[in-house]
């Protein structure tokens, strides 16, 4: 019975702890990271590499810069942020610089020959 | 054997006492260090400092490419630090890579020389605007040069964000044609926004024209016992240029006062909200003022 108890008690604690720690969140919220940046802030982002991209055309570098947004790969980032540019009405310079950088990822279709 | 009895019966139960500890480790060691909360949809002001060092990084390099000192000043602010030059040049200072510092200092020395109304964020004070006829034209990114920065990058700070596009739609009234200090703005609506994807209750505040049209940079004083700040309509053109807000303190009561002789709305105070399951979370004020 004792050990019964026991093991309410300790079912109450962690049942108090995971309302402290994922329930009631704090006010403030810090330490965040890049990859969670809403949709407006992640093209902003995006767009900023790709402008950095168009200057310099140095694709490591633009590479390296979007790692921070995710594991994901980096063409895959810069369609997502092709995607938010358009719904928010990104002007046509912008648009040509996303696009520029989303082409650069591009795999590089080679045509195949057939006899 | 009667007296040994009594003394178990009325021993106090520390072991739920130390079960219970022992629950509040293993939770807590679960939701702080192995399945800590995961949030999304952030802002750049909450960014842990490595990324917002790989943040103004990124506007620096944006900057080295289109020279666009509003851009990246706006792109800052979003930041929400002050001595945004300092901030910078400390980072260039700490850089590990050369390059970086390089692109990061010229960007601190590009800061510096536009005016400090920019570097703060705040938009220009309505005089400043009367002073520069030139930014009733919706300047364009090309159009900058070197020596017009001073009058046009204040007015781009409002409107230019991320969402840069919604300006260059949208034109934002002139503000030459806006003297908010001789504007009795009143309140026409007030409402409760609940909304649990907010990351923290806020006064939202939409500024709207005799002909209904919002109305960007418009001086909104907000005060608290035992403190004040003043900000501008217009920093969120993809929302409204009208619109602007201020995150508050759920326990703290505000008042706002629009342009200088607007009507004071005070007791204004973060409501409580409950989503589907029921969890309560504080809500949004929405103030709409309109010009009488």
């Amino acid at each position: 019975m004792r050990f019964f108890w026991f093991l309410v008690a300790i079912s109450a604690g962690i049942l108090i702890s995971a309302f402290l720690g994922w329930v009631r969140t704090p006010q403030k919220i810090t330490n965040t990271s890049l990859s969670a940046l809403r949709s407006d802030y992640f093209a902003d982002y995006v767009l900023m590499a790709a402008e950095t991209y168009k200057s310099n055309n140095d694709i490591a570098l633009a590479t390296y810069q979007l790692a921070y947004l995710g594991s994901e790969k980096p063409l895959y980032h810069v369609q997502r942020a092709i995607i938010y540019a358009e719904e928010l009405g990104y002007p046509l310079e912008d648009m040509e610089s996303l696009a520029l950088l989303a082409s650069a990822f591009q795999p590089i279709n080679t045509p195949t020959v057939t006899q | 054997m009667n007296s040994k009895y009594r003394e178990e019966r009325h021993r106090p139960p520390y072991y739920l006492l130390t079960g219970l500890l022992l629950g509040l480790l293993i939770g807590f060691a679960v939701t702080f260090i192995l399945l800590p909360v995961q949030y999304s949809n952030v802002p750049p002001e909450t960014l842990q400092s490595v990324d917002k060092d790989q943040y103004r990084l990124m506007i620096a390099y944006a900057f080295k490419s289109d020279h666009d000192i509003g851009r990246a000043n706006a792109r800052l602010g979003l930041l929400r630090e002050e001595n945004l030059s300092e901030v910078v040049l400390n980072q260039a200072q700490r850089s590990e890579r050369r390059s970086d510092a390089q692109i990061l200092l010229n960007l601190s020395e590009a800061l510096k020389e536009t005016p400090s109304t920019v570097a703060t964020m705040l938009p220009p004070t309505p005089q400043t605007i009367i002073q520069s006829p030139t930014i009733t034209k919706e300047p364009t990114k090309n159009s900058i040069t070197e020596t017009i920065i001073p009058t046009i990058q204040t007015i781009r700070t409002a409107t230019e964000g991320p969402t840069e596009s919604v300006s260059t739609k949208t034109p934002f009234p002139s503000p030459t044609t806006i003297n908010s200090s001789t504007i009795p703005f009143r309140l026409s609506s007030q409402k409760i926004v609940c909304n649990p994807n907010y990351l923290a209750p806020y006064i939202q505040i939409e500024v709207f024209d005799k002909s209904n049209n919002p109305m960007a940079n418009i001086r909104v004083l907000v005060s608290w016992d035992g403190g004040q700040d003043i900000f501008y309509t217009g920093y969120f053109p993809e929302i409204s240029s009208g619109y602007a807000d201020f995150e508050i303190e759920p326990s703290i009561a505000y008042s706002i006062r629009i342009g200088e002789i607007g009507e004071v709305v005070d007791q204004i105070i973060a409501p409580e909200c409950k989503d589907d399951s029921g969890n309560t979370y504080w809500g949004t004020v929405y103030l709409d003022f309109s010009e009488p």
